[in-house]
């Protein structure tokens, strides 16, 4: 027979059953033990019991057989023995006087006297004997039966001095005068023997049973709160959905059953938060990538439109064109214009943008647009502010801030065309609490956060996963850019803040709005003038892109500067050296081939360290910036380089000191 | 001066010490020669027959020296009667007269035995009081004392009863009464005896005979006695306290009497031949009243006066 072929149920069976199998076999062993116990004791018992009861009948009866043994008188004797024989178990009941001759033999009727092996009267000789030696009663047990053999002992006969008088030599002498047997069935014995058996089998049964219910129920009682914490992880296990386990008891099941459900509570708590957060992972990387195509784009696309816009305007100042080419040449620039403003805001929400930062006060920025949002929503939409008394002064572009205020605000606008309320809340808060925990903050520092709330259509869920891309609009073809919100958060990415927004499709969208605080002074902001500056000073110009070069060196040669052009970042360094003593100021594009600007400048202010520069650049240039200490000597310009803005910064420079 | 009268009277009390010493030396010497005229063998120290001794010794008024048989310190029977030295020896008791005539030749006088049979009737210098007392004067008393009873059962050996049976017989004609005595030759005929003869009697009387009474034919007997309502007339207290009737006893000191006239009678010069072997001559009576209760027999105050009760 093969083994292995056992069921291998064996070895899954619950913990309940192995517990009530344990106690079944206790209970069997303990059960088994005491009856046999029981049963021996008893048998032991009955068997000591019947012997006493033996040896008191052989006593009495030779008690009483005194006189007729004496007397070997068969009316005396036969009173005796027949009481005797009255008794249940007495089979066979003889005596016999001292030489052995059977006085008396009565036996019980229908009962079987057993035989034994000696022939009975040499038995009986040799029983005789030994009572005479040991002057005592004897026992015989055999098979079936049990005999006791007794003396019967006669006072010892008168003497002529004891006839009259009463004395007594110590001790009193007694002397054998015959023997008595009795012998005892022990099938009345086996018989009650059998009868505790039973009763001993079946007794304690009456007991177990009921007690094999009660552990029965015990143990499920014990052991079903296990099944249900079992289940119950399963589920976990499985990703069904969890109910919580009942608690039933207070004991360590109980407490173990708390403890599950706190866990499973927390691990679902876990699960949705970690969903959260792969959702703005993602949300971030689709929008980091899309900024980076964006602003690659728009950073090549700028260097075109500066050119086209360049010419433009040069050819607009040309007064020799007739009506027509003039028209054109208008509608070239304007054009032109409203192609540098898309790739501005492009770069914008590419984060290419140069910002340039300062410490505000987010109060006053809102402030300062408020009459301009008045003006912006129609009569018919309440606009209401619940600005923070303190201040909160964040290192931020003002105008950035105010493009990002303004286009909320107009989204909201156009939520709302039966009108609503636009709600903008600002307060400090310190990212505490599960209120605000995106896991790009710092939670050492305090944030001014901005909330712009309306009461318009909401936002669907599936639209609320796009609304950040560029491009991405409900709105009618010319109604809507798509690039509101895009913008919004490239600003406040650039700015290390973040976006986000709640909303209920039919009862408003809230926007909020979390930037890190400053504790500096907040600047106030000059304007720029009007007038075209213009001057003489030789200026060297170190850019790669021929035709950025030769715009803003055209520019220049207009307004009256000396220009040396170099294409690289070497030949920079080479032309500053043949010209050190004439050039005035540096144009210095920050990427060149060759030799970095930041290198290039480095170099050249080795030899004259009072130089001034520069520096000009399509992408974000913070780290730029960071490089060297913003000095007089030193400024900023973006691309696309507008003539006018490059002009005043150029004169801005050269003037001072 | 003083001195002197000192020294006198040192010597006067010295001189006086001395007497003392040699009168108490002679007394407690040590006796050469006969020192007392009878020595009485005693078979045990017992009440009965210290009164024995008691009556004799009252009646003799002779030097006596006293032997206990069983005591531990008894030396050589022979050696003691030898070195007493005495004309007579008195034996209480049967194993005190046969260990004595076993030992001696001496004149004997024997009390407490019962009728003596051979040894004692051919013996020549032997004779005394039996513990019997006479068929006539204990049918007498009984008679007295159950007046209805008409028919006395008895059981005796032959062989030691059969003298006092014959007289008994007559005696019982004499006062009116039948006896019905039957021989037993063994013990283990009595209880068949007795049953046999139950029904015809009204009294049963037993006497001191070794074959009739063993304790268990007694204890039958009495059994008997009950059963059927016959009261039992014994010989002793001994059995009237295990519950006969009646128990008509010897006198111990009585005999102790007899025997000392007996002695005097010696000592005057006749010879013992001629001194007649007699029995008891007087009874006491014993009485057990709970019995007499039990059985219905009623007992005359008179009897009741001059007899020992036992109440048990
Ligand atoms: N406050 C708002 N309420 C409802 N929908 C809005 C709100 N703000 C933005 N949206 C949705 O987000 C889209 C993108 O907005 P935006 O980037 O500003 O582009 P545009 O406004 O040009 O459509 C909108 O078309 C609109 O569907
Ligand atoms: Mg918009």
């Amino acid at each position: 027979m093969d083994k292995s072929c056992k069921q291998p149920d064996n070895k899954t069976r619950s913990l309940g059953t192995k517990i009530f199998y344990l106690f079944t076999v206790f209970i069997i062993v303990i059960y088994v033990s005491f009856s046999a116990f029981f049963v021996y004791y008893q048998s032991q018992m009955l068997k000591e019991h019947l012997a006493e009861e033996g040896r008191q009948l052989a006593n009495l009866l030779a008690d009483n057989l005194k006189l007729g043994v004496f007397a070997e008188n068969d009316d005396l004797l036969r009173g005796p023995v027949e009481s005797i024989l009255e008794y249940d178990e007495t089979i066979l009941v003889q005596a016999f006087n001292n030489e052995g001759k059977q006085l008396i033999s009565l036996a019980k009727k229908g009962a079987q006297i057993e035989q034994t092996e000696m022939s009975e009267l040499e038995k009986q000789r040799s029983i005789l004997e030994s009572i005479r030696i040991k002057y005592a009663p004897l026992q015989l047990s055999g098979r079936e039966s049990m005999e006791f053999w007794a003396p019967v002992k006669s006072g010892e006969r008168f003497t002529e001095e004891n006839l009259y008088y009463e004395y007594t030599v110590s001790p009193p002498k007694e002397y054998i005068i015959g023997f008595v047997r009795v012998v005892l069935t022990t099938s009345i014995l086996k018989a009650s023997l059998k009868q505790v058996l039973i009763n001993s089998t079946f007794i304690p049964s009456l007991f177990i049973i009921p007690g094999w219910f009660i552990a029965y129920y015990i143990v499920i009682r014990i052991t079903r709160p296990l099944k249900r914490l079992t289940q119950g992880v399963k589920a976990i296990g499985t990703d069904e959905t969890f109910v919580n386990v009942q608690v039933e008891t207070k004991d360590e099941i109980g407490r173990l059953a708390t403890a599950f459900n706190e866990m499973a509570l927390s691990l679902k708590n876990r699960d949705t938060e970690n969903k959260e957060l792969e959702e703005q992972l993602r949300q971030a990387q689709k929008m980091e990538a899309v900024g980076t195509l964006a602003g690659g784009i728009a950073h090549d696309f700028n260097n075109i439109i500066s050119v086209i816009r360049g010419y433009g305007r040069m050819l607009q100042k040309n007064k020799d064109f007739e009506e027509t080419t003039r028209n054109y040449v208008e509608q070239i620039v304007s054009s032109s214009n409203r192609a540098a403003a898309l790739t501005r805001r492009l770069l914008t929400f590419g984060r290419k943008q140069i910002i340039d930062p300062k410490p505000v006060n987010i109060n006053n920025v809102i402030l300062n647009v408020e009459t301009m949002l008045k003006r912006l929503v129609p009569e018919n939409v309440q606009f209401i502010l619940n600005l923070s008394e303190t201040e909160l002064i964040v290192t931020a572009d003002t105008t950035h801030m105010e493009q990002v205020i303004m286009n909320l605000v107009s989204n909201s606008r156009d939520a709302m065309p039966e009108g609503g309320n636009i709600t903008i809340t600002t307060r400090l808060i310190a990212p505490e609490g599960p209120v605000f925990r995106p896991v790009s903050i710092d939670r050492d520092s305090k944030y001014a956060f901005i909330s712009i709330e309306d009461t318009g259509t909401g936002i669907d869920k599936v639209i609320k996963e796009k609304i950040f891309d560029p491009f991405f609009t409900t709105k009618d073809v010319g109604e809507g850019s798509g690039l509101g919100l895009s913008i919004v958060y490239g600003i406040i990415k650039q700015h290390q803040g973040l976006v986000d927004v709640e909303s209920t499709p039919g009862q408003g969208t809230k926007f909020n709005i979390f930037l890190p605080t400053n504790t500096s002074q907040v600047e106030d902001n000059d304007h720029i003038a009007s007038i075209l500056p213009n001057g003489t000073e030789t200026i060297l110009i170190a850019e790669d892109d021929e035709y950025v070069r030769a715009l803003v060196s055209s520019v220049l040669k207009q307004n009256g500067y000396k220009v040396i052009e170099a294409t690289d970042g070497n030949s920079a360094v080479a032309e500053f050296l043949a010209n050190r003593d004439k050039v005035s100021l540096m144009l210095i594009d920050v990427f060149m081939p060759k030799k970095k600007g930041t290198a290039v400048f480095k170099e050249i202010r080795e030899t004259r360290p009072d130089i001034k520069a520069i520096f000009i650049s399509g992408h974000s240039t913070s780290h730029i910036i960071n490089q060297f200490e913003f000095t007089e000597k030193i400024s900023f310009l973006s691309k696309p380089i507008l003539p006018d803005e490059l002009l005043h910064k150029v004169r801005e420079l050269l003037d001072k000191q | 001066m003083y001195t002197k009268i000192i020294n006198t009277l040192l010597f006067n009390s010295a001189l006086m010490l001395l007497k003392v010493l040699v009168v108490l030396l002679i007394i407690l010497r040590p006796s050469f020669a006969s020192a007392a005229d009878v020595v009485i063998v005693q078979s045990i120290s017992i009440k009965p027959y210290n009164d024995v001794l008691k009556g004799f010794k009252d009646t003799c008024k002779c030097s006596v020296e006293q032997i206990v048989l069983s005591e531990p310190s008894r030396a050589n029977l022979k050696r003691k009667i030898q070195k007493a030295n005495p004309d007579l020896v008195l034996t209480i008791g049967m194993d005190a007269y046969r260990k004595s005539r076993a030992v001696t030749s001496l004149p004997v006088i024997y009390t407490m035995i019962l009728a003596p049979i051979k040894t004692i009737s051919n013996s020549a210098d032997t004779t005394g009081v039996s513990m019997v007392i006479s068929a006539e004067k204990q049918l007498n008393i009984i008679k007295k004392v159950l007046p209805d009873t008409k028919e006395i059962g008895l059981l005796f050996d032959p062989a030691r009863s059969g003298k006092f049976i014959r007289r008994a017989i007559t005696a019982a004609k004499t006062e009116g009464i039948e006896l019905i005595a039957k021989e037993v030759n063994a013990s283990k005929d009595v209880p068949d005896a007795t049953m046999f003869m139950k029904d015809t009697i009204d009294a049963f009387w037993v006497i001191p005979d070794l074959t009739v009474i063993t304790p268990e034919t007694f204890k039958f007997m009495l059994l008997c006695s009950f059963q059927n309502y016959i009261p039992l007339i014994s010989f002793s207290d001994k059995y009237v306290e295990m519950g006969a009737l009646l128990s008509l006893n010897i006198d111990e000191y009585d005999i102790g009497r007899q025997a000392g006239e007996m002695a005097r009678k010696f000592f005057s010069g006749t010879s013992l031949k001629q001194i007649q072997k007699v029995d008891a001559r007087n009874a006491k009576i014993t009485i057990n009243k709970t019995t007499a209760e039990k059985l219905g027999i009623p007992i005359k105050s008179e009897t009741l006066k001059n007899a020992r009760i036992i109440e048990k």
